[in-house]
């Protein structure tokens, strides 16, 4: 059974294929998103990141969760030297690189904990799979083509087979004429890589380091390649892909 | 004297070559070991000795577990590891990496700060192997968790000269142009929906439409 509701700017999609999908189920990772988009989002005034980010007060005063999600900011920003960074540069702060993975990571844990084994959560491409499809099989998932978003149907370019793993996609988003940086807020004109595909042990570990390694350029899939447990799809603006080492192994060979 | 330098610079090539084997950037890690290095050779001049004190999980530096590269988890238990042991690679000029934070993020290539941070301070004494036409042994020195220094403690050669290489060598990575698919799939994974203020309209215009 599959829900879709529109949270935190972006669609958020929750499949149950247990025996039992319970409708509080859906409601109980619905309401977590809510909380998460009411605390984090820099688009709503009233959110605590916006309180923040106003100086009212400083984010060691803040609630757990945002003390929680400074402190794995820092940890990241250590860990890919400078190249993830919630601080914009204008003295205010934008988890959102982090937020996403994370939130989609807890609303899995939050499932998990009620004993949910057959799921996927997503939101906004990011994706947490859990046990198996409705056909009893590993998640199938694709890497969106890059150049062809507009159109209804998605159209993908790769398709991938998951256990128990996060998969997370940092890209350019263009509209029209502009190309849009959603990480860095700006249009840069030299980008060279377009999107950037990490599968990792989990979703939170994925977006973070998906974020970072496109903020790379073209070395984030090097940094992908050092990562022990990570694997990574890279495409430039040539529409050349390339891959980790071991990015093969997920790759669905369709026998058809 | 011409003759010399050639035949020189050949060999010299073929130890680079033969050196880079060795120190796993080919893909066989064991001179990393410094286990290993006990335990292979008997005349094996160096120890490795960490400059940090054993962590509280009991390993010490690279001589009781194993691999001065392994490193313990996190309290969260989702670290990265290095990659070293299971990553073929291939000596390529294409990246340097610095160990430093660059100054800018656009025009710098990342070290792989991830990858070897956590190995420990130290100097690392590989075994003493047979490169063929005489002994290579190398040293690895690790600062702030990079390597930092790789050294030529041996080499085929008469005179014992070491060599400091500053490149570490990246591995080259399989390419391909993407091409459409019609699998049928479970989910998607894209950047799209990452504009959120695009997508707030979008959503909205959406909701309206069904």
């Amino acid at each position: 059974m599959k829900q879709t509701r529109n949270i935190m700017g972006m669609p958020v999609m929750v499949e149950i294929d247990d025996k039992e999908a319970a409708p509080e189920l859906f409601e109980a990772v619905f309401s977590y998103f809510t909380y998460v988009d009411e605390t984090f989002s820099t688009y709503k005034e009233t959110s605590e990141i916006s309180a923040i980010n106003r100086g009212e007060f400083s984010p060691d005063a803040g609630s757990k969760d945002m003390k929680l999600v400074f402190a794995l900011s820092e940890e990241t920003k250590k860990l890919t030297n400078g190249y993830f960074d919630i601080a914009t540069g204008d003295g205010t702060y934008d988890p959102s690189g982090l937020v996403k993975g994370w939130a989609i990571f807890n609303a899995a844990q939050l499932l998990k904990a009620r004993g949910v084994k057959n799921f996927y959560v997503e939101a906004g491409g990011d994706i947490e799979v859990s046990g198996k499809n409705a056909n009893g099989e590993p998640w199938r998932i694709s890497i969106e083509h890059p150049f062809r978003q507009h159109e209804a149907k998605k159209a993908i370019i790769k398709t991938v087979v998951l256990n128990d793993k996060g998969i997370a996609t940092s890209g350019i988003y263009k509209r029209g004429a502009h190309i849009y940086d959603p990480i860095r807020k700006s249009t840069p004109a030299g980008d060279v890589v377009v999107s950037l595909t990490v599968i990792g042990p989990n979703v939170y570990e994925a977006d973070r380091f998906a974020t970072a390694a496109f903020a790379m350029g073209q070395a984030g899939i090097l940094f992908i390649e050092l990562l022990s447990g990570f694997e990574g799809y890279q495409i430039n603006r040539d529409g050349i892909a390339t891959m980790t080492s071991g990015f093969h192994r997920y790759i669905f060979e369709s026998h058809a | 004297m011409k003759k010399i330098l050639l035949s020189f610079s050949l060999i010299f090539s073929f130890i680079v070559y033969t050196a880079f084997q060795r120190l796993g950037v080919f893909g066989n890690q064991s001179v990393y070991t410094a286990q290993e290095s006990i335990d292979r050779t008997t005349n094996q001049s160096g120890v490795p000795s960490p400059s940090v004190p054993p962590k509280a999980s009991g390993t010490l530096g690279g001589l009781e577990d194993g691999s001065g590269l392994e490193r313990e988890e996190d309290d969260d238990g989702f670290v990265p590891r290095t990659a070293l042991t299971q990553k073929t690679t291939i000596l390529s000029t294409e990246t340097t990496l610095p160990s430093g934070v660059p100054a800018n993020k656009q025009a710098q290539t990342p070290s792989p700060a991830v990858s070897v941070r956590k190995y420990r301070d130290g100097r690392y004494t590989g075994p003493v192997t047979d490169a063929y036409y005489g002994n290579v042994q190398i040293a690895v020195s690790v600062t702030g968790g990079s390597i930092t220094d790789v050294q030529f403690l041996d080499y085929p050669h008469d005179r014992k000269n070491s060599i400091r290489i500053n490149n570490y060598a990246m591995p080259v990575l399989k390419q391909e142009a993407i091409a459409a698919q019609s699998a049928q799939v479970d989910a998607v994974s894209g950047a799209t929906a990452t504009s959120e203020a695009f997508i707030q309209s979008f959503a909205e215009a959406l909701a309206q439409a069904k």
